[in-house]
């Protein structure tokens, strides 16, 4: 028997005392993937890619030359500067394009146009923005990751250092009509709470405000049509004002923090809804977040009524949002008012379950909830 | 009554039936059932809103692919703080326990490995995929996969822990 065989042996045997597979395993990754939505929409503090109308540059896919903000770029490609400032080596930032195309499963780009490279938000998050051009077509793509594996105050994130792409794709603007901002937001999530951030590209040198819920707003300046802004703690969407209108001809008027084409990505990190209080009661389970979620908890060994305590704020609009709330796909179903209050909802009895129980609940992303099961009535 | 999720049933029907081989797959590379559960589930929660996709093509390939580069940047970003063992248990004796001391020489084997070399290994003894499709999913060259395949070999063979192999068969 040669080695390669006995290898194979080995590691059937290796595996041999395998767990029984876990009976919530699709359900766990639903769970995951909420999480991971989530974070995707708003755990990455409001960083706002304004992108400036102005010299742009041309880059060989993967190459490392870098252009003077005055470059030729393809006609299909928006005219803005290059921000890549050399706090991210270019081996990530093709890393970002590379990873773009197992997201979308796209083809080698023949041309990468890029507009923003660097470091963000006290050097947690690494931030890419380019356009890219395929065998399929045009597309508008930003990229951020975090730092996992620099040290602090490293001057250059290198390869192997960030950690998963969080990827936004869209078809590439018409550079005659750009969009008024290309935004992202990014967050800073700590033991002390929540600070986001706003990254801005758009027309250069423009002066703007921001604002938000929750937020008392501040004044920035743009540099060639960038800026990178600290918000704080905010209860919901961030948008920015600008001087002067970015839209030719058009009125200045607030622009949601957002990447073109995608409403989720304008919701930021919001402060966490205050948790709802149990008075006593055994809480069984409890949850905070925003949009969409599920919590899994365990009812005990014995038949058990409970109750469902949430509280949720936001939404987007003027209208109160609700939270919709199920228990394990069953008849009970609750809508939750986002007015900020604490509510409770007499929830169904629960048989005991080897794998417990799991409250569903819908939300809009741009609303925070906390949520509580506890026994009884 | 409202589905939280959006249901994709073809889904979990793969998992149901993928889910377990998937999951040895994950413990051949962590080392850990637990952490090979946590693993699987994260490479299943990065293909399941990309599903109606991926299911037209050849998802259990696009999740071992998923897995693999998961399992990847858990090892770069050192998160997991795995330590390779330098001292291998002693060489299994005749004894009631032989199995299951044989199979510890292996797994504490396998955790000497650089990680390329043990992704490798994985891949081509335990999936059975061929040198050309270990290359494809990793993102390298199928010479490069040859000679990673040696090395770890050579590792191996160097440790002993295949010694429990063959000559019980």
């Amino acid at each position: 028997m040669n080695d390669e065989t006995m290898l194979r042996e080995a590691l059937h045997d290796l595996t041999f005392e395998q767990p029984a597979a876990p009976v919530d395993r699709v359900v766990g990754v639903r769970r995951r993937h909420v999480r991971r939505r989530t974070t995707q929409m708003g755990g990455v503090a409001a960083i706002v890619a304004i992108v400036a109308i102005g010299a742009a540059f041309i880059r060989a896919p993967f190459g490392n030359d870098t252009e003077p903000a005055h470059r030729d770029v393809p006609s299909w490609a928006l005219q803005w500067a290059d921000h890549r400032d050399g706090s991210v080596d270019q081996s990530v930032l093709d890393g970002a394009v590379a990873s773009w195309q197992r997201f979308e499963r796209e083809s080698r780009p023949s041309t990468v146009v890029w507009y923003v490279g660097q470091t963000a938000v006290h050097d947690s998050w690494v931030v890419a923005v380019f356009e890219a051009e395929t065998r399929t077509g045009r597309h508008l793509v930003a990229a951020q990751a975090q730092v996992g594996g620099a040290d602090p105050g490293q001057s250059v994130i290198h390869q192997g250092e960030v950690g998963d792409w969080v990827i936004r794709d869209a078809p590439a603007p018409d550079p005659t009509r750009p969009p008024a901002l290309v935004g992202l937001n990014l967050a800073d999530v700590t033991a002390e709470g929540t600070s986001n951030w706003i990254l801005v590209l758009s027309t250069p040198e423009f002066g703007f405000h921001w604002q938000a819920p929750g937020s008392a707003g501040g004044v920035a300046t743009m540099k060639d049509g960038l800026a990178v802004v600290d918000t704080g703690e905010v209860r919901g969407q961030v948008s920015v004002v600008f001087d002067t209108d970015v839209v030719r001809n058009g009125p200045v008027s607030p622009i949601p923090v957002a990447f073109p084409g995608d409403d989720n990505s304008g919701a930021p990190t919001l402060e966490p809804a205050t948790p709802v209080e149990a008075h006593g009661r055994q809480v069984f389970g409890r949850i905070g977040g925003q949009g969409t979620g599920a919590l899994s908890f365990d009812s005990g060994s014995s038949r058990t009524r409970v109750t469902v305590l949430a509280r949720c704020y936001g939404g987007p609009g003027r209208h109160l949002e609700t939270l919709h709330l199920t228990v394990d796909n069953g008849p009970f179903a609750a809508n939750v008012p986002c007015d900020d209050q604490q509510h409770e909802f007499a929830g169904p009895s629960l048989q005991p379950q080897a794998d417990g129980h799991t409250v569903f609940f819908t939300g809009n992303a741009f609303t925070a909830f906390n949520i509580a099961v506890v026994k009884g009535k | 009554m409202n589905e939280i999720v959006v249901e994709r049933p073809d889904f979990a029907a793969f998992v149901g039936a993928r889910g377990q081989a998937l999951q040895r797959t994950a413990y051949l590379l962590t080392g850990d059932w637990a952490l090979a559960e946590d693993l699987l589930q994260t490479a299943l929660a990065r293909v399941y809103p990309r599903w109606s996709r991926i299911e037209r093509d050849d998802p259990d390939a696009y999740v071992r692919k998923v897995l693999v580069n998961t399992w990847s940047s858990w090892w770069r970003r050192k998160w997991r703080g795995e330590r390779p063992s330098d001292e291998l248990p002693d060489r299994p004796g005749p004894d009631a326990y032989v199995d299951a001391d044989r199979r510890r020489a292996v797994a504490a084997a396998l955790t000497t490995l650089p990680p390329k070399q043990r992704v490798v290994v994985v891949l081509r003894f335990h999936e059975d995929m061929t040198e050309a499709q270990v290359a494809n999913v990793l993102g390298i060259s199928v010479g490069t996969v040859k000679s990673q395949t040696a090395k770890a070999l050579a590792k191996l063979r160097t440790s002993d822990a295949l010694s429990g192999y063959g000559s019980t068969s």
